[in-house]
């Protein structure tokens, strides 16, 4: 492509982004109820798919880094529409856009309060005494230490690009993969609590920029050379603008939960030394007694891989299974070769143990 | 911080009146203006004193090393609380301090943009460098930017990753924070004066609230 034409293709782009309305860039459309509130979290129930779904439930349990939405970008590359079909009965939780208010919610309230309260709902409506719980990223920190401290609630336990080994990067530096690891660890346990001090809560533009600064360039390049490239397409065009209405949605984080996710764990990497706890309990891994399934990507950079590879051997089940899909982090939900493993991977892997 | 306009004009007229007796007396001792024999303390000195003495008295003595001065703040700091005033001398020091932070974060910006400077030339002599460049005609501008995308982004994570890049990165960080809590402390004060809730009283508010709730649910639960 000579410069000039791809200065017609960027102008065209620019044409037809501005001609494109709202509603055809919406996210987040698979039908789905409200079923339980509690300030700004909400569980979701999916509406099945299939006449008679799974008779355990699926919790997904996202991050608070980002919005849930993410599973449920857009309806040709749903990763719940995919468990749907597949015959899940799938519930989510979205944590919402935590305010002033939230500021001091630590692990103990996303643990032991809100997940434990959403689980509970499922059990209810399901008739099942424990679930099957799904944890992304952060959230898949929260499912594991829940399923360390309330190991009779949770049938099965799946793990997505979740970091555990805080500190397993360390040993292999991987050129360009591992920065949030490496920028916590140069921090000191006053920079994270004046920084919270600070913002009470830590915005999610900032939140956003962290993350900017793992691919710095190509975040930037996206805009001219990617956008040129797909602008032909109306529908990678329009799954560009989707991911980055996604992107743009950073919730404000709460302060507490930050100043325990860098400090305990990104710094001291206490989770797999057995020293982490919340709300007078200790998280002992060697209690996630139900089968586990860990899943990670192998070009993630967010989470390395050694990070979600550390639980190997950690926990106390003898039924541990790790599945490696193509792609980075959120590749892992969204892109197009790790949709055709991930999906079904989990499905057939809960059937075997239902 | 001025004092209120009232005070403050009493206070210029009341120096105005010293300065001039001074000023008298000064004309009636050694020719020139020279400090007159006998005094322990020179008239230049006592004056810089005196005008010290009443800015620590009026709370508009700026914080310094000096501990005589650092030690009438302390004297006079009590007497301002009790009529009004100690609220604007914090508000003069959290200025300070404010701009001081200031400073800082732009010094840490720049040294930001120097690395950011720094990578863009190690990644310019790269990409020139590479051994097919000028052998091979680039295919077409795609190409040649994706290129030039790749060096640079390896460039510049090498340089986020790096001792020096971190260490940039974390004072630039520090310096944000610094300047944030300056200007939260300056807020907070000028809510102070406006009877406003201050974020830390809504903070700590939230904090009981949040307490409470904790208890709630651990007594629904069953204390887990």
């Amino acid at each position: 492509m000579e410069l000039s034409g791809l200065q017609e293709r960027i102008s065209k782009a620019v044409k037809l982004i501005s001609a494109l309305k709202e509603s055809e860039i919406e996210i987040s459309l698979t039908p789905k109820d409200e079923v339980w509130r509690s300030d700004p979290v909400v569980l979701y129930r999916y509406r099945p798919l299939v006449a008679k779904p799974l008779p355990v439930p699926v919790l997904i349990c996202y991050a608070l880094i980002g919005t849930y939405d993410m599973v449920d970008l857009e309806v040709d590359r749903s990763f719940v529409k995919k468990l749907l079909v597949a015959g899940l009965d799938v519930y989510v939780i979205d944590w919402g856009k935590p305010k002033r208010s939230q500021r001091w919610h630590g692990f103990d309230d996303y643990v032991n309060g809100y997940l434990d309260d959403c689980v509970d709902v499922l059990r209810r409506a399901s008739g099942a005494a424990a679930i099957n719980l799904l944890g992304i990223c952060q959230g898949g920190v929260f499912s594991l230490c829940y399923a360390a401290l309330h190991p009779e609630k949770v049938k099965n336990l799946i793990l997505t690009v979740t970091p555990v080994d805080f500190h397993a990067d360390a040993a292999k530096k991987v050129p360009g993969a591992g920065y949030m690891n490496l920028w916590a660890r140069s921090a000191r346990e006053e920079d994270v609590d004046r920084m919270v001090e600070a913002w009470g809560n830590y915005p999610g533009p900032m939140v956003g920029f962290a993350f900017l600064l793992m691919n710095p360039i190509y975040n930037i390049a996206k805009y001219t050379t990617d956008l040129a490239r797909i602008v032909d397409d109306e529908q990678k065009l329009k799954g560009f603008l989707r991911m980055e209405r996604w992107i743009a949605d950073r919730p404000d984080h709460p302060g507490e939960l930050l100043r325990e996710w860098l400090r305990e764990l990104y710094i001291h990497n206490r989770l797999v030394k057995g020293e982490f706890g919340f709300g007078g309990r200790r998280v002992d891994l060697a209690q996630v007694t139900m089968p586990v399934l860990n899943v990670f990507a192998a070009e993630d950079v967010i989470v390395p891989p050694p990070s979600s590879r550390g639980l190997k051997g950690r926990c106390g089940t003898a039924d541990y299974t790790e599945i490696e899909v193509p792609g980075g982090h959120i590749g892992t939900f969204v892109g197009s070769k790790a949709q055709k493993i991930l999906a079904p991977a989990i499905t057939d892997w809960i059937r075997a143990r239902i | 911080m001025a004092m209120p306009a009232p005070w403050q004009a009493q206070l210029e007229s009341m120096q105005r009146a010293i300065q001039d007796a001074a000023e008298k007396w000064r004309q009636t001792g050694a020719a020139g203006g020279e400090d007159k024999p006998g005094f322990a303390i020179p008239i230049a000195q006592f004056l810089e004193t005196y005008q010290r003495s009443m800015q620590a008295f009026s709370g508009t003595l700026p914080e310094s090393g000096d501990p005589f001065f650092a030690g009438l703040r302390h004297v006079f700091a009590g007497a301002h609380d009790a009529v009004g005033w100690g609220v604007y001398t914090r508000l003069a020091d959290a200025s300070a301090e404010l701009a001081r932070a200031q400073a800082a974060a732009g010094e840490a910006q720049a040294k930001a943009w120097q690395q950011i400077a720094a990578t863009w030339e190690t990644a310019r002599a790269r990409f020139v460098g590479q051994p097919a460049r000028g052998e091979e005609p680039v295919k077409d501008a795609e190409a040649f930017l994706a290129d030039w995308t790749r060096v640079l982004d390896a460039a510049a994570q090498e340089a986020l990753q790096s001792e020096a890049g971190l260490a940039v990165t974390a004072e630039v960080n520090r310096a944000t924070v610094r300047l944030r809590l300056a200007q939260n402390r300056v807020v907070e004060l000028w809510s102070e004066i406006y009877n406003v809730p201050t974020r830390a009283e809504l903070d700590e508010a939230y904090r009981l609230i949040h307490e409470l709730r904790r208890d709630v649910r651990a007594l629904k639960k069953g204390g887990t």
